[in-house]
């Protein structure tokens, strides 16, 4: 571990130095017109200064190739405008404005502009990084040499994601350099009030790879440092954490005054700013004269100025916008209306259970697609196939290069999947047990579900988490969590209740351009689920229910296990004499609603049924929807059969009746039928 | 007025650091507001001469016009 920190390191060249001064001045005058468009009432937004760091983003970006890859944060402006960022297409984004690069959806804390390297941002502190890995996984899997720097502050290194991050890309040995612009706040908090760490580059010593300090006022030291790290990324030699020091000049947003700081201190730091001492320095030794500099200002001010001119000018986006983007196809949460069903092909069919129709979909699919890499815990062979042998058989076959066993670290699971789908891969990832959905959730649901929308469309992330509901394993390892993934626009979920439809929807899954959730019930692994599977390869498409027995008297629409116990209650009742209709939705969303509502005008009697907590369940969502349309039609009060408002219980005998079966269905059917 | 916080709809003219028909110059401190959230100096965004279309003290909505730099 190497450290270097005061000493200023001489540029290489004139031109080089020359250069430096040109980044810096982009970013100090960029910053500076954001400012003043926010003082003279021209713009009215939230903004992130990066006034004092000129150095760090001017240093980092010109050590990187222009096809490698930068991640970075909300307070960007520096590192995306010394990238080579679209400049109205930028400023465009930050206001909100119909040209920004994603039509003004994301604004400062979405910029995506992988033309000029910028291959993601994000507005959650230490996010970057778990993602930076993905995009690094796919430069790597696709052999393309490109290195990924993720750039982050000071205060992310306190976030549990840095450390999931760097952990795995020292690992797998990715091509990371996890850039840290410490500018000594946290915000509004000193760095000495949140760490007892003398230098967060020490903490790199702890994941085995290089860490180095340096100064982040001098472009030199930052440019030397990071180019090391590239050379070493490149070679295949691993990640390496490189962390430039420097002060934050501005507050932490437009409008924070800085009262938490000591004033003769902010005072001093404002008197001796990096980019006029950097400026001073030129002219001294030579590299270039004070009217040389001053032409270089001048250019990049017009540059600048121009294109806020223009961005600010540029229109809202159109009222139309908000819908679009959510998914490909400006797909909703409802599926289209007026498709046709997908039948299961005929021929042999062999019998499994749901373990071994999603391993033969796998394998399948991984022969067809080199793209489709398999991302978890203990998935590979060599740590046991999965832990319910889902996977069993794939590393042996296509290398641990595509089935990638991955540290216990739910959010670096989900945030590599997302950055190797940016990046081209189609990944799967598992989460072994539903209840670790809330351990990932952030990368799921602020990250996986909005990359189309805050791309403005331009992307989507085409990946697929496989998650697993259990049962006789307590209130942390028995939940579904699916109302939550439904409550978050821009997922699709899914839940087979067969092998054989677990099979058509894996399939439609990994060939889906938006993120599916896909959800297994263990109690179908393996005896539950057992049945005929066509031999011949199928899709069903998404967002199509399947009616799994006709009936006249009552509709019963549910999903996953509780279809079986749907399918028992109407053949005890057919003997009563009551025909009862059993609608698998197999699709959460988008929601097949067009089978639903059809079965109901047929029937006018509906119970909606589910495992997972009723009070404000998905049961609740299809009850309000058919009762709004179809209200003079039922001829009995909607009924919902779903789980107690309890954690899952241990205990065999509360857990049984916790989850409603097929009992609970035909008193529910009987009350109005 | 500009707007420093998200959340911040109106805010106090503290201080006016020119006087009515006084020169200045970009960049340096133009009047001070302060908020509930906030206190800062607002720098000016021109350079020429100032007129004041506010009163110290008084309070203004976010986007009300503070002065004309001409």
């Amino acid at each position: 571990m190497t450290a270097q920190t005061g000493a200023e390191t001489s540029a290489q060249s004139p031109e080089l130095a020359v250069a430096f001064y040109r980044l810096m001045s982009k970013v100090q005058h960029g910053d500076k017109r954001v400012r003043k468009a926010l003082s003279s009432g021209e713009a009215a937004m939230s903004y992130w200064p990066v006034d004092g760091q000129e150095a760090m983003s001017a240093g980092a970006m010109l050590a990187l190739s222009d096809s490698d890859q930068l991640v970075t944060t909300y307070r960007g402006l520096g590192d995306v405008l010394a990238k080579g960022i679209d400049l109205k297409g930028y400023f465009a984004e930050i206001l909100g404005r119909r040209d920004g690069l994603s039509k003004g959806k994301a604004g400062a804390m979405g910029i995506y502009d992988p033309a000029h390297g910028i291959a993601w941002t994000t507005g959650i502190v230490g996010a970057g990084p778990l993602i930076a890995n993905g995009i690094a996984l796919a430069a790597a899997h696709r052999g393309t040499g490109q290195v990924v720097l993720v750039s982050f502050g000071d205060g992310a290194t306190s976030i549990g994601y840095v450390h999931e991050a760097m952990n795995m890309a020292a690992v797998w040995s990715l091509p990371v350099i996890f850039f840290c612009q410490n500018n000594a706040w946290a915000e509004g908090t000193a760095y000495d009030r949140y760490t007892r760490a003398a230098r967060l580059s020490d903490r790199a010593v702890g994941y085995g790879m290089p860490g180095v300090t340096v100064d982040g006022t001098d472009p030199q030291a930052v440019y030397d440092a990071v180019s090391t790290a590239a050379d070493r990324a490149r070679a295949g030699d691993g990640p390496t954490f490189v962390e430039a020091t420097a002060y934050r000049l501005q507050g932490h947003y437009f409008g924070d005054a800085m009262a938490y700081a000591d004033q003769d201190e902010l005072a001093a730091k404002r008197a001796d700013p990096p980019f006029t001492r950097y400026r001073a320095r030129l002219i001294a030794g030579g590299a270039a004269t004070e009217a040389e500099l001053d032409a270089i200002d001048n250019e990049v001010i017009v540059e600048l100025d121009e294109a806020f001119t223009a961005a600010a000018a540029s229109e809202p986006p159109d009222i139309d916008e908000l819908t679009r983007d959510v998914f490909s196809c400006n797909g909703s949460q409802l599926a289209e209306p007026g498709q046709v069903h997908a039948t299961l092909p005929g021929g042999d069919t062999e019998e499994m259970g749901l373990v071994q129709a999603i391993n033969r979909t796998l394998d399948r699919a991984m022969a067809a697609d080199d793209s489709i890499v398999l991302l978890g815990e203990d998935i590979g062979d060599p740590s046991g196939g999965g832990m319910f042998k889902v996977t069993a058989g794939l590393s042996a076959k296509y290398g641990e290069g595509r089935v990638l066993d991955t540290p216990i670290a739910e959010s670096a699971i989900v945030g590599a999947a997302i950055g190797a789908s940016l990046g081209g891969l189609r990944p799967v990832a598992e989460l072994m047990f539903m209840d670790f959905l809330g351990v990932a959730m952030d990368q799921i649901a602020n990250h996986a579900a909005k990359v189309r929308y805050m791309s403005g469309g331009r992307k989507g992330a085409p990946l697929v988490i496989r998650t697993m509901v259990g049962m006789a394993a307590g209130p942390q390892h028995s939940q579904a969590f699916e109302a939550w993934a439904m409550h978050t626009p821009g997922l699709k979920v899914v839940w087979p209740s067969t092998a054989a439809d677990a099979a058509g929807l894996l399939k439609a899954c990994v060939t889906d351009n938006d993120p599916c959730l896909f959800v297994e019930s263990m109690k179908l692994y393996y005896g539950g689920g057992k049945g005929p599977v066509p031999i011949a390869d199928y899709v069903i498409p998404l967002g199509q229910a399947d009616v799994k027995r006709q009936g006249s008297d009552v509709t019963v629409v549910t999903y996953g296990v509780m279809v079986h116990a749907a399918l028992e209650a109407a053949e005890k009742l057919a003997g009563e004499g009551v025909s009862v209709e059993v609608v698998d939705l197999r699709t959460l969303v988008p929601l097949d609603l067009v089978t639903v509502l059809d079965s109901v005008r047929k029937t006018t009697r509906l119970v909606v049924a589910h495992e997972s907590v009723g009070f404000c369940g998905p049961g609740a969502e299809i009850a309000a929807a058919v009762g709004t349309e179809l209200f003079g039609v039922l001829s009995a009060p909607i009924q919902r059969v779903a789980g107690t408002y309890t954690p899952i219980p241990r205990a065999a005998t509360l857990e049984a009746a916790c989850r409603p079966g097929a009992d609970q269905l035909i008193d529910a059917i009987r009350r109005i039928s | 007025m500009p707007k420093p916080g998200d959340a911040i709809t109106e805010a106090e003219v503290t201080e006016l650091f020119h006087e009515e028909g006084g020169a200045v110059s970009e960049g340096e401190p133009l009047y001070s507001i302060a908020t509930d959230k906030v206190e800062m100096d607002i720098e000016s965004p021109a350079t020429g001469t100032v007129s004041w279309k506010v009163d110290e003290g008084g309070t203004y909505e976010v986007g009300e016009l503070i002065a004309v730099i001409s």
